[in-house]
């Protein structure tokens, strides 16, 4: 290797504060940006050595290795993760799901089929294809489509985020920094949990920054960001994401006997 | 659709008044990002000062025993079960002085529906704690309970109302207006005041100079339509009487007997509460409900149409009942406030500031202007309290 480590995320508001930071603090770090699926795709052909991917892909791969500390979660309502329906949840015969996140997707699967027993038919939505189209009871809009789609006809807006912590009692983590096996990120280890409280720390400017290009309020901005979602990585964050998978794995959506918490370079994990 | 909600929502930023159908059209919309933008701004314009406000109240349920009967509600109990309670006096006094202790200017007392309690016996308690605790605002008896007197008491509305305000009544809560369409009501509940009683009792009270607020509990078996009606009740009865000074709204809260009901959640509660602003344009104030939706929703209805914290509530009974409920401190709603760029004030259920020395500074208005907390405070000559 020539000492690049190549780093891929997705440009989203919520991401902002993770990656606002990350070269400055590490030089040798190339950020790349990208639709979350590809990332994982990147990351499995060895085009990135790490990537902030959707959990459910850091599953199915199995042998990645998490940066400690840092995650993209909720505690709680999330906002951009929302299951709009014509009937109520335990009536969802067919739903339409956003490929934009498998992560969510797996969770409206989860809901679904675990917490209310159902088994709709599934089919998935194409980024290009507009929600208004469809046909379905109900369909999964992830990120700026679930706050963006008007949706005449759907009666009923579950927000999964909420749904999940009300369900279980933990928060919900969505993605992580996960390192391609055999990467060795020496001195830019530490950057990614740096870079988080550094981002975190300038959630007014980045709101300020943004705000105008996504027509919302920079306050509005900045509170989602450091209200609702959550970036961190700890014991409760774990908890959820070690029951995610068991549903996950359980409905036949991830693999079977995964090691969900495997991190990179665990001599460096803090104690709590 | 989309360029129509985009009409339909300028025109309602603007000032403008939003027909029935526009606002079914809004309801039917689930853009929580262009919602939310115009409801705002409408908020911005009606509320350009630099604070956003609070109160500091009690909720007192006199009694649980309650007539009415209502599927949402795990409240209420009959007048022979073995937990049923009337509060006696002393009890009462001990509640008030401890709001009064803690800064608080106003009793937001209401009860079940008692069958057997007549009209004097609540004219005695108004003149008693009127006369006990003479800076207390008497924020009391929602409609239904006000009609249920009426009935039972077999007097007319206007005598009801006339002799509660003499014996002290202040105000009268928006408690039990669910959604003020008759076929939810019959739905919901048994033996409670039907819509055009629910808006009888505030109109009578109006036209006698009272002032009251007015709410909304949403995300059961209403439609949007029905959602919209129900504003528009309102929004008709404001431009009669002018007498509502605040819109609360709230999702119910789901865990009881309602318990297969579908629990609306923050996203449609925001959604719900920025089309409320977008469509009473004739209400001045609309309160955020952190009390169901917790602390950081609660913040961000700031931005979703609310100029208002609402109450922090030292006792509440019927929501936690329901087994929902979150608790801030006084501390906990100012910094929520404060945190969001305003000012945090208290104020009374007449939206009149009451804090005793208001604080100076407008507070960085840096999330509001566009700035961001590296906001230049010298240039507003005050050392400001951080925004973070």
């Amino acid at each position: 290797m020539d000492g690049r480590i190549r780093v891929g995320a997705v440009n989203y508001l919520n991401t902002k504060p993770l990656i606002e930071g990350l070269t400055t603090l590490a030089p040798e770090i190339e950020l790349s940006l990208d639709l979350p699926s590809r990332l994982a795709d990147r990351l499995a052909d060895g085009d990135l050595d790490v990537g902030l991917i959707p959990v459910v892909e850091y599953f199915r791969a199995g042998r990645y290795t998490l940066i400690p500390d840092v995650s993209i979660a909720s505690r709680g309502p999330v906002l951009s993760v929302t299951l709009f329906s014509r009937v109520p949840w335990a009536e969802i015969q067919s739903v339409a799901l956003d490929v934009g996140s498998r992560t969510s997707a797996a969770l409206a699967q989860i809901l679904l089929r675990t917490k209310y027993g159902t088994r709709p038919q599934v089919q998935s939505l194409p980024i290009d294809i507009p929600a208004d189209d469809i046909a379905t009871d109900a369909v999964l809009l992830i990120g700026d489509r679930a706050m963006r789609a008007c949706l005449p006809g759907f009666a009923f807006a579950y927000d999964l985020g909420q749904e999940w912590t009300d369900w279980t009692g933990l928060p919900f983590v969505y993605a992580v920094w996960a390192v391609r096996d055999g990467v060795d990120l020496g001195r830019a280890e530490g950057a990614f949990a740096r870079a988080k409280e550094y981002g975190l720390a300038r959630a007014g400017a980045i709101a300020a920054r943004e705000a105008p290009h996504l027509g919302l309020d920079p306050g509005y901005c900045r509170r989602y960001m450091t209200n609702i979602i959550h970036y961190d990585l700890g014991p409760r964050e774990l908890a959820g994401l070690e029951q995610y998978y068991a549903f996950a794995r359980d409905l036949g959506l991830a693999p079977e006997g995964v090691s969900v918490v495997r991190y990179h370079r665990p001599d460096l994990v803090q104690s709590r | 659709m989309s360029a129509t909600i985009d009409r339909i929502l300028s025109k309602a930023a603007n000032g403008e008044r939003i027909t029935f159908d526009e606002g079914v059209e809004l309801m039917a919309c689930h853009d929580l990002h262009k919602l939310g933008r115009a409801a705002h701004a409408v908020t911005s314009r009606l509320h350009p000062e630099p604070y956003r406000t609070y109160n500091i109240d009690r909720n007192v349920n006199y009694t649980n025993v309650c007539a009415a009967v209502c599927d949402f509600c795990a409240f209420y109990r009959k007048n022979h079960d073995a937990d049923a309670y009337v509060l006696s006096r002393e009890e009462l006094y001990q509640k008030i002085e401890e709001t009064i202790a803690l800064g608080g200017d106003q009793i937001l007392m209401q009860g079940g529906m008692h069958p057997t309690l007549k009209l004097e016996w609540y004219e005695d308690l108004l003149r008693d704690l009127r006369s006990r605790f003479s800076s207390v605002n008497l924020h009391a008896f929602s409609p239904p309970e006000i009609w249920h007197f009426h009935k039972i008491n077999k007097l007319p509305l206007e005598d009801v109302l006339r002799r509660l305000k003499a014996a002290g009544l202040g105000s009268i809560p928006g408690g039990g207006g669910e959604i003020l369409v008759d076929r939810v009501r019959k739905e919901l509940t048994k033996n409670k005041a039907l819509t055009d009683e629910w808006l009888e009792v505030m109109r009578v009270w109006h036209r006698l100079g009272g002032k009251s607020t007015c709410t909304m509990m949403f995300g059961h078996i209403e439609t949007a339509a029905e959602r919209i009606e129900h504003l528009d009740r309102l929004r008709q009865l404001q431009d009669e009487t002018g007498g509502f000074t605040a819109f609360i709204c709230w999702t119910m809260q789901p865990g009881h007997k309602m318990a297969d009901a579908p629990a609306a959640g923050s996203f449609e509660y925001l959604r719900v509460q920025a089309i409320s602003r977008l469509y009473l344009d004739n209400i001045p104030n609309i309160q955020s409900s952190w009390v169901t939706q917790g602390a950081k929703i609660g913040q961000i209805a700031l931005f979703f149409g609310a100029n208002d914290m609402g109450s922090l509530m030292i006792e509440e009974n019927v929501v936690a009942s329901a087994g929902t409920v979150h608790y801030l401190t006084l501390e906990q709603i100012k910094a929520s406030i404060r945190e969001a760029g305003w000012v945090p004030r208290q104020r009374n259920v007449f939206y009149e500031l009451i804090d005793e020395r208001p604080p100076t500074a407008p507070t960085a208005a840096a999330d509001r202007v566009g700035t961001t907390r590296e906001v230049n405070h010298a240039e507003s000559g005050r050392s400001l309290p951080v925004v973070n």
